[in-house]
Parts: C-alpha cells; sequence; structure tokens
C-alpha cells in the first residue's frame, strides 16, 4: 500500500531524512517513532504529496506520489498534528466541503457523518463554528473528516493527542477496522505503550535514518518497546 | 521586562510589514523603498485632504474669533479617525491576542502585559493623529500668529490626545467583544453595522466642502454647542488658540485620569478579561440532508463563507463594490440632476451623448471595480489551513481558480446591478449597454487573477489575526495600487497622447479587448508557472 524507497530530503545542507525505506502492506497498522526532530512529520508530509523531497521514490498503492499526486491523494487521508481546520465554517459546512473535494455520494456522506459524528458524540456541535470547538473536538472533526471518503490509506501524525481516553479508544477500533477491510494506516506516535498495542509492525527513526524496523515481535522481543527505544537511543547518542 | 514586552509587540508589528514570512527574511531595499512610497503617498493624500479642511475653517473663524473652535475640531477630526481605526485593531490585540494565555503563564505581571500591547496603540494612533494635526498646525502657521505657549499647548495636545482615544477603544473594544460573542448572527450584523458606518463616512466626505460651508457659517452657534457639550475639545481649542495655562491644564486632566483608570481597573481584571469565555450561543445540529457540489465550487463557497464572515475583509476588499453600490444609490435618489445632465449633454451633442454617457457609466463601474481587492490576500489567509489544500486531490490551478471565481462572485453582482441601472436611467444603446456590461465584468476579473498571481509571489502565513492579514498584507497593496496604475494607463493616454482624436466608445472597447487578451494569459499563467508556484509554497 505505502512503499518509501530511499527517501532523503534536505533542509539546507541538513538531511532531515536520509535514505529512509520502508514498505506498508495492506492490513497493516504500522507505528512510526522517535525523539523530537528525527525526521517523522517530514516522512510524513512527504508520503502526503505536501512536502518536496529531494532523493528516493514514495509509492502509494503502486503509484508514485511525484508523479501521480492527485490520484495517490484520492485514496489517502492525512491526519496533522495540529488540526488547524477552517475555524469560519461550521463543523457540518466542513465535512461537507471535504466531502465535495473527494466526491462523496450524498447519501454516502450523511451515512457516514451520521455514523462517524455519532461514534464521536460530535452530533450536536456540528453547527457549531470550528472557532468554538476544543482542541480535542477539532481533533474529532479532522478524524471524521479524513474517514468520510473511505480512504485505503491513513496517514496520521500523533492522532491521539487531545483525544479523550473514549474517544481515543474509538479511534483505535475505527483503525483497526480500516486495516481488516483492507486498509492500511501509517502513524508516528509518541506514547509508546500505544503503539506496542496496537501496532502490527513499528520503525524507529534516529536523525532522519531508520534505526530498525520489522514486527512488533521482531522489534521488542521479550522486552517492551520503550526499553527498546531507550536502548537504541541510548547507543546511538 | 516591559522593554523586552514592548520590543517584541514592536517586532511583530515591523516582521509582518518588512519580512517575507515564507523565506523568513527581510523584503530588498527595493520592495522597503516601494512600501515606504506607497504609505508616503497614503499619508500624504490625506494629510493633503485635511490640509484643505483647515484651510478653509482657519481664517474665517479667525475673524469670528473662533480660533479656539479650529483646533477644537481639529481634535475632534483626530479623535474620530484614531477611535475609528483603532478600535477593531483594540478589540483583537488587548482583548482577544493568541498570546494572552502564553503570556500569562509566565511570571510577568499583567499590568506590563497590557501596557506594552497599549503602547503599540498607542504608537498607532499617532500615526492616524499625525495625518490631522500637522495639516491644522502648518495651515494655522501659515496664516495667523502662534505664541510660544500656544506651540507647547499645541504639542502638549498631541501627544495626550491619543490617551483619550485609547480610553474610548478599550471601553469600546470590550464592549464590542462582548456584545458581538452573544450574538447569533455577529458577523453578520457586525458586517451590516460597518458596511452602514462606511457607507455614511463616504457620504460624508463627498458633501465634506459643502458641510465646510456649513460649519463655517454656523460657526458661532457650533461654538457654542461644542463648548457646552465637549469639554475637553473646547479646552484643548482654547489652550492652543488662546495659549490657556488653565485650559491646557483641564485637557491633561481629561486625557491622563481616565486613561490611568482604565488601565488600572484593565490592569486588575486583565486574567479574568483575557481568559473569560464571554458565552456563546450554542447552536444545536439538526439532521438535515446535504448539498452536494463540485470540487471548485466548494473551493469557491469555502472562500466566499471566510469573506462573508469577516466584515473586515468586506470593508477592505470590496471597497470598489461598496463605492458603486452607493453611487448607484445616489444616481437613482439624485436622478433629477442625472436627467438635467443628459438633457444639456443632448444640447451640445445630439443624440451621441447617449454613447459617452454610457461609456463614462461604464469607465466609473471598471475604475470601481479596480478597487476590489478580495483574491490578492485570499492565499495568505490560508494560513495555517494550507495543509487542507494541499492534501486534497484537486490540481493546484483550479485551487486558485476557485480563488478567482470567489472574487468575480463577490463582486460583479454590484457592476450588474449598476447596469441594469443604468438601463432605467440612461437614453438607451446597445453598445453602451454591452460595454457596461463588459468592461466591469473584465476589469473584475483582470483584478480576480491579478491578486492571486500577486499573491503567489508574495505570500505571508504567519499573520495574528486576519484583519491584519487583509489589512497589511504587501500583496493586497500591490494589487490595490498597482490595478489603479494599470486602469490610469489607458486613461492618461486618451487625455494627453489620444487627446480625442479616436473616438472614446471605439477607444474603451479596445481596451476591452486588452484586458481580455491579459486574462486569458493570466489564467493560463495561473494553469501552469502559477501552480507549480503554489505546489511550491
Amino acid at each position: 500500500m505505502l512503499e518509501i524507497r530511499n527517501l532523503t530530503k534536505k533542509y539546507g545542507s541538513k538531511k532531515a531524512v536520509d535514505q529512509l525505506s520502508l514498505t506498508i502492506h495492506e492490513g497493516e497498522i504500522y507505528g512510526f517513532i522517535g525523539h523530537n526532530g528525527a525526521g517523522k512529520t517530514t516522512t510524513i508530509k512527504a508520503c502526503c504529496g505536501i512536502m518536496d523531497f529531494d532523493e528516493g521514490e514514495i509509492y502509494i498503492n503502486g503509484m508514485s506520489v511525484k508523479q501521480n499526486p492527485l490520484e495517490c491523494k484520492k485514496i489517502l487521508s492525512y491526519i496533522p498534528d495540529n488540526p488547524d481546520l477552517y475555524e469560519f465554517l461550521s463543523g457540518i459546512k466542513y465535512l461537507n466541503f471535504i466531502a465535495d473535494v473527494y466526491g462523496v455520494s450524498s447519501k454516502d456522506r450523511n451515512e457516514r457523518i451520521k455514523e462517524y459524528a455519532d461514534m464521536f458524540e460530535l452530533t450536536k456541535d456540528l453547527a457549531q463554528p470550528i472557532s468554538a470547538y476544543s482542541h480535542g473536538m477539532k481533533q474529532k472533526l479532522a478524524i471524521i473528516a479524513a474517514l468520510i471518503h473511505k480512504p485505503k490509506l491513513l496517514i496520521m501524525d500523533e492522532p491521539f493527542v487531545g483525544l479523550d481516553p473514549k474517544a481515543a479508544h474509538t479511534v483505535k477500533q475505527l483503525m483497526r477496522q480500516l486495516c481488516d477491510e483492507g486498509g492500511a494506516i501509517f502513524f508516528s506516535t509518541h506514547v509508546l505503550e500505544v503503539a506496542e498495542k496496537l501496532c502490527d509492525k513499528v520503525a524507529i527513526i534516529k536523525g532522519g535514518q531508520l534505526i530498525m524496523e520489522g514486527t512488533m515481535e521482531e522489534v521488542k522481543g521479550n522486552t517492551s518497546l520503550e526499553d527498546v527505544f531507550l536502548e537504541l537511543e541510548g547507543e546511538n547518542a | 521586562m516591559l522593554k523586552s514586552l514592548i520590543k517584541i509587540r514592536f517586532m511583530a508589528m515591523f516582521s509582518s510589514m518588512f519580512r517575507n514570512s515564507k523565506k523568513g527574511k527581510s523584503y530588498g531595499i527595493g520592495m522597503k523603498i516601494f512600501m515606504g512610497i506607497v504609505f508616503a503617498y497614503i499619508l500624504g493624500v490625506m494629510g493633503m485632504l485635511f490640509g484643505s479642511i483647515f484651510y478653509m475653517m482657519c481664517e474665517p473663524f479667525d475673524a469670528l474669533g473662533l480660533n479656539w473652535l479650529y483646533f477644537a475640531l481639529a481634535g475632534m477630526f483626530s479623535f474620530a479617525i484614531c477611535f475609528v481605526g483603532s478600535i477593531f485593531m483594540t478589540q483583537s490585540q488587548l482583548y482577544e491576542a493568541k498570546d494572552n494565555e502564553l503570556l500569562l503563564a509566565m511570571p510577568v505581571p499583567p499590568s506590563y502585559i497590557l501596557l506594552s500591547r497599549m503602547i503599540a496603540l498607542l504608537l498607532m494612533n499617532y500615526l492616524y493623529e499625525l495625518v490631522v494635526m500637522i495639516p491644522a498646525g502648518i495651515v494655522y502657521v501659515m496664516f495667523l500668529p502662534v505664541t510660544a505657549m500656544g506651540v507647547i499647548a499645541f504639542l502638549v495636545s498631541v501627544v495626550l490626545l491619543p490617551f483619550l482615544v485609547m480610553t474610548f477603544s478599550c471601553i469600546f473594544g470590550w464592549l464590542v467583544a462582548l456584545i458581538s460573542s452573544r450574538m447569533r448572527r455577529k458577523n453578520l450584523i457586525v458586517t451590516i453595522i460597518s458596511v452602514v458606518l462606511f457607507c455614511g463616512y463616504m457620504a460624508v466626505c463627498t458633501q465634506l466642502y459643502s458641510y465646510m460651508e456649513a460649519l463655517v457659517e454656523n460657526g458661532v452657534q457650533i461654538g457654542e454647542a461644542v463648548q457646552k457639550s465637549i469639554f475637553p475639545a473646547y479646552h484643548l481649542g482654547k489652550a492652543i488658540a488662546d495659549s490657556s495655562v488653565g485650559s491646557l491644564l483641564l485637557f491633561v486632566l481629561c486625557a491622563v485620569v481616565p486613561f490611568v483608570i482604565v488601565y488600572v481597573v484593565l490592569s486588575k481584571n486583565f486574567i479574568h478579561i483575557a481568559t473569560a469565555k464571554r458565552g456563546t450561543v450554542r447552536i444545536e445540529y439538526k439532521e438535515k440532508q446535504l448539498k452536494v457540489s463540485s470540487g471548485v465550487k466548494a473551493l469557491t463557497m469555502k472562500d466566499l463563507s471566510r469573506l462573508g464572515g469577516n466584515p473586515m475583509y468586506i470593508l477592505n476588499a470590496c471597497t470598489g463594490s461598496i463605492l458603486l453600490l452607493l453611487a448607484i444609490g445616489a444616481a437613482i435618489w439624485k436622478y433629477d440632476d442625472v436627467a438635467s445632465i443628459i438633457e444639456m449633454g443632448k444640447g451640445y451633442m445630439g443624440d451621441e451623448v447617449n454613447e459617452v454617457l454610457w461609456a463614462l457609466a461604464a469607465s466609473l463601474f471598471g475604475a470601481c471595480s479596480i478597487m476590489n481587492i478580495v483574491s490578492a490576500p485570499s492565499i495568505s489567509l490560508e494560513g495555517k489551513n494550507l495543509w487542507i489544500l494541499k492534501t486534497l486531490p484537486i490540481p493546484s490551478g483550479k485551487i486558485l481558480i476557485s480563488k478567482v471565481w470567489a472574487h468575480v462572485i463577490a463582486c460583479v453582482p454590484a457592476a450588474l446591478l449598476g447596469t441594469i441601472v443604468c438601463l432605467f436611467l440612461l437614453p438607451f444603446s446597445l453598445k453602451g449597454f454591452l460595454m457596461t456590461l463588459i468592461l466591469p465584468l473584465l476589469v473584475n476579473i483582470w483584478q480576480a487573477f491579478f491578486g492571486v498571481i500577486v499573491n503567489l509571489f508574495f505570500p505571508r502565513f504567519d499573520w495574528v489575526s486576519e484583519t491584519a492579514c487583509v489589512k497589511q498584507g504587501i500583496s493586497v497593496m500591490i494589487a490595490m495600487f498597482g490595478g489603479m496604475a494599470i486602469v490610469a494607463i489607458p486613461i492618461l493616454l486618451y487625455m494627453f497622447v489620444i487627446k480625442g482624436a479616436l473616438d472614446l466608445v471605439i477607444y474603451v472597447w479596445i481596451w476591452a479587448a486588452v484586458f481580455a487578451v491579459l486574462c486569458i494569459g493570466m489564467w493560463r499563467y495561473l494553469m501552469t508557472a502559477g501552480s507549480r508556484r503554489f505546489d511550491r509554497l
């Protein structure tokens, strides 16, 4: 579903991402962990086609993000670490806007908005302007908007920040459901317990380079993901 | 600590004007000179306007022995221009500033935070004030003798008048924030009130000289009224014109004491005011069938929602359309005058006057349309939301074209309405009607494309409020003055080169064709190189 080959992104002379390669298959929840400034967000933005990169290639469902950005965007959804949405729109107008842009049919959008908004207990607030939403409500709205066109690939940057425990649980269920239906998820997180419980595969990035990757069992063995992460951070310091 | 707070506020103000937000570098010297010239031009024009008003008042008031009224009016004009110019800024800078909570979490006394913001606002008020007070002072010195005490009183008044303005704008800004947060359709209401105020302001400007004549004729009565009811203005005038130390002291007290009281009260309650949730009207969602639109239409409607939701955006970006609506209203209101002009024209030119009148209407509508700049800040306004556009499966060219559409949809109806009204007011001429229909449309389309292209070259995404983005963006200034310069080319050519050698109607058609070709060129640019530039933002 997502294949990153030798991705390199430079800011001036500094390499934010250096020769990074990884592959995510259908049905996989893939966690991406690393310290602040390790290159997670840069990698994620490059996958979404919103950041140009210097070397390498990214393929989504076999299509190159560089050559075919629009076709790639049609089947993926991106949720940023900070849900900056159009504050002058109401929640429902924002969702309808996103549905229009992705060409979601009237029947599907009505059904999905109802389903997801009920799930996140946001239905009653949909007429409110987004400017009146709390951080968590904006995050929920961003998640609903991301799911409205039934993406095959969901790319998320710190998706659990700002969510209450119930909403976080709902998101985890939706993530598993999307993968069970043949989709794939690539997300970054600092919450290692969540990654450990939720992910099928995990990659650890440091200084823009991938320092470990594999299934959760391969990566953590008999210890915890936290131990592995801290040990690797120490080794490479 | 206070010094650091003031420094950071001034850095924010100047960086928003002189720094390229994308590259994080200062603009080049050429751009700074250009911006300086534009600012000097605006201040110069306003100064000349006020200078001419004071020129009309100076000697007549002196003859009536009402020299104090001259300065009292100067003070009142200053107060009005500072108050109108700063009230919304006061609201957003003091009570709704984005960094209030950040600063309040630091070991900084709230009184320092408040003072640093007030000093920045005071500086802005001084700029507004000097546009009125400098011409008032110069005109007075040119025609009448002055005393040393009068000069001192003038300088003290200039320094202290903005404190009085701040007192009022702090109170009104707080009231506006409080009331607007409790209204259901607050944006609509604020927009309507702002447009009505703007229309009133324009109506006063167009009748300014007749009002000034009335002012001079009725100076004694007006003087008595000011003396009785506007205490600080009276003493400001007396202090400067009559060198009255007592009046100067009274004015100083009027300016300083309320300011200190407001400052102390706000300081004590700043945490409460700045962090209070002022209680919004809760609107509960009722499920209904959602309308389906195309991607471009959805993007266009999104931009129009942003425009409709921000009164400052409407007032600053649709100025041409508002003026045009005012002109239409005035033409209907004063139809007798229009009819007599038509008759007079027929006397000189016969039926040929029909086409000339239509050509003039087309030119007026076109000139108004060039003042619309809806598209000029439209990319900058995406700000932190730019990621949404970047992740959508829509070609960049179409995103840019949706911004052109939003401009056209917002601005063309006023020109169309004008054309329809002309059908009733002017003798019919098919050629003239078509010209009046097409020329303003082309100018609006031109301005829509031009605004987007200028904003592509001068985007800035680090604005602190939409109002600042719309009012202070370099792309807005370039679109406005660049557009005016471009319209001035055909007008100047006709006046000084063609000199009537070519029929006016044919000449207007030729320029309409030129604009059409330029629009096609700009459309082509947006779909190709412009899209690539947008992708790199």
